[in-house]
């Protein structure tokens, strides 16, 4: 519990949090004002109502960079500045140290991911749809879901990889994953052996599109698929035993 | 006297590199250790497989049942943005001790940090030192190890620190030094060994012999 609050305090301190979150917001009301449209089919939409999957698309993916960033460096720097010397020497075991340090990480991203989701949900009192509040919020349910992966994942992997080699993987998984619909059009489109490589390395991206579009339903009152959450869950799990499971060989 | 550290043979390689090459050493209840050596004999290794922090090669390391030990590290990071105190509780609450307050003010009393509500960031090195030696004795460990405790500090930091490893070695407790200041080293340590390119190449009493220790060091770490 110690270690996790520390993890929090930490990245609150260092402001890391305020900036993207900041970032974050202004991304927000842009979409959320006058400032930008969207035009689809030479006209403009400003109903909210059509707006929200939009949005919930592009939170949900700020709230998954700003939840990469935050969780890709949490576990080396421990060990770079030696802070696990102390922790190690203390009997407390590398899955439960790694845990603490990645649910840590897991509530800083939640708390920048329900902060967008808050203005988000301001912008739609203001512009008038209050009733949707109550759908926002439980879309931000599948936010934390779709930021848990990513901050889980990163985690896991900068256990037993170099910053730069997780930070690699976790950004071709994020991509592939937020973009997984588009890669799955590719992949129909393309044929012969291309397109049967793709169609397989797909399913190696965790369906953060397909969460986001969860999200989306969810806001308009649509019915939602419920497998794609629980796949979602299961790569966290996945990832948690990685965490529990994967071993640095020294402090 | 009880043995309450043993080392036997403990071999710690790195690919082709042998950094600790066939350790042994004892240790009794009690005792005020040595580790001395150069830079890169293999102190700190020898320090970190005993914390559990690396582990060794080939060979055996004993620690009596129910040692508790405690250990301040040469270079210690504690987040700037917590005060000593807060630094206390983190790691308290780590050990799945009671935050007792009093407890923990008398320890950075006992190390001479009363100001317990500066930021680490506002510290002096000497003050992370003592805040460093304050944390390792949270668990009143009878087993202390310090690396390069007087390290950074100025004359009257190093006098303070030496009187408290005193007071420490008078309550009973078992501590391991592993320092470079060898006029410390002379002032507090029963005995030691000096260690080169991983291996023992001496031991050392204190007070057996009228060679000074630094006069001793240098003759053996000097010679090639």
């Amino acid at each position: 519990m110690e270690i996790s609050l520390n993890v929090i305090k930490e990245k609150i301190r260092k402001k890391m949090l305020y900036i993207t979150t900041v970032l974050g917001v202004l991304v927000v009301m842009i979409f959320s004002s006058d400032m930008g449209s969207l035009t689809i089919g030479g006209r403009q939409i400003k109903d909210y109502y059509v707006l929200i999957p939009i949005l919930i698309h592009v939170v949900n993916f700020l709230s998954g960079a700003i939840a990469l960033a935050m969780s890709l460096t949490t576990v080396p720097n421990e060990y770079e500045r030696r802070t696990s010397h102390l922790i190690w020497s203390r009997g407390i075991s590398q899955s439960r140290y790694h845990m603490s340090l990645a649910i840590g990480n897991v509530a800083v991203s939640w708390i920048s991911g329900l902060i967008l989701y808050a203005t988000m949900a301001v912008f739609a009192v203001v512009n008038g749809y209050s009733g949707m509040l109550g759908r926002i919020a439980a879309a931000a349910l599948l936010m934390l879901l779709y930021t848990a992966i990513i901050s889980m994942l990163a985690s896991a992997l900068s256990i037993i990889f170099p910053t730069i080699v997780s930070g690699v993987i976790m950004i071709i998984l994020f991509a592939g994953g937020a973009f997984r619909n588009i890669l799955i059009l590719l992949a129909a489109v393309l044929t012969g052996a291309g397109g049967t490589i793709m169609k397989r390395v797909i399913r190696l991206f965790p369906d953060l599109a397909g969460l986001s579009r969860q999200g989306g339903n969810l806001a308009q009152g649509n019915p939602v698929d419920v497998h794609v959450i629980i796949m979602g869950m299961i790569v966290v799990w996945i990832a948690g035993i990685g965490i529990l499971f994967f071993r640095r060989k020294e402090a | 006297m009880n043995e309450i550290l043993k080392l036997e043979n403990v071999t710690k390689s790195y690919k082709d590199k042998t950094v600790v090459d066939a350790l042994s050493f004892s240790i009794g209840k009690g005792e005020v250790f040595a580790l001395l050596g150069a830079n890169g004999a293999g102190k700190t290794t020898t320090i970190k497989m005993i914390l559990g922090l690396a582990k060794p090669s080939s060979g055996k390391i004993e620690i009596a049942d129910g040692v508790k030990s405690g250990y301040s590290p040469e270079t210690p990071y504690f987040p700037p943005y917590l005060s000593a105190m807060e630094v206390m509780r983190y790691y308290a609450g780590i050990e799945g001790r009671k935050k007792d307050k009093e407890y923990l003010e008398e320890l950075l009393d006992t190390v001479g940090l009363e100001d317990n509500r500066t930021r680490v960031k506002d510290y002096s090195k000497g003050m992370i030192q003592r805040l460093a030696l304050a944390q390792a004795l949270i668990a009143d460990p009878d087993l202390l190890i310090l690396d390069e405790p007087t390290a950074g500090l100025d004359a009257l930091g190093r006098k303070h620190n030496l009187e408290l490893l005193r007071k420490l070695k008078e309550r009973g407790k078992t501590i391991i030094i592993n320092s470079h200041i060898l006029h410390d080293i002379e002032a507090i340590c029963d005995r030691g060994v000096i260690m080169k390119k991983g291996k023992v190449i001496d031991s050392w009493t204190n007070g057996v012999s009228h060679e000074s220790l630094e006069d001793k060091f240098i003759r053996l770490v000097g010679e090639e």
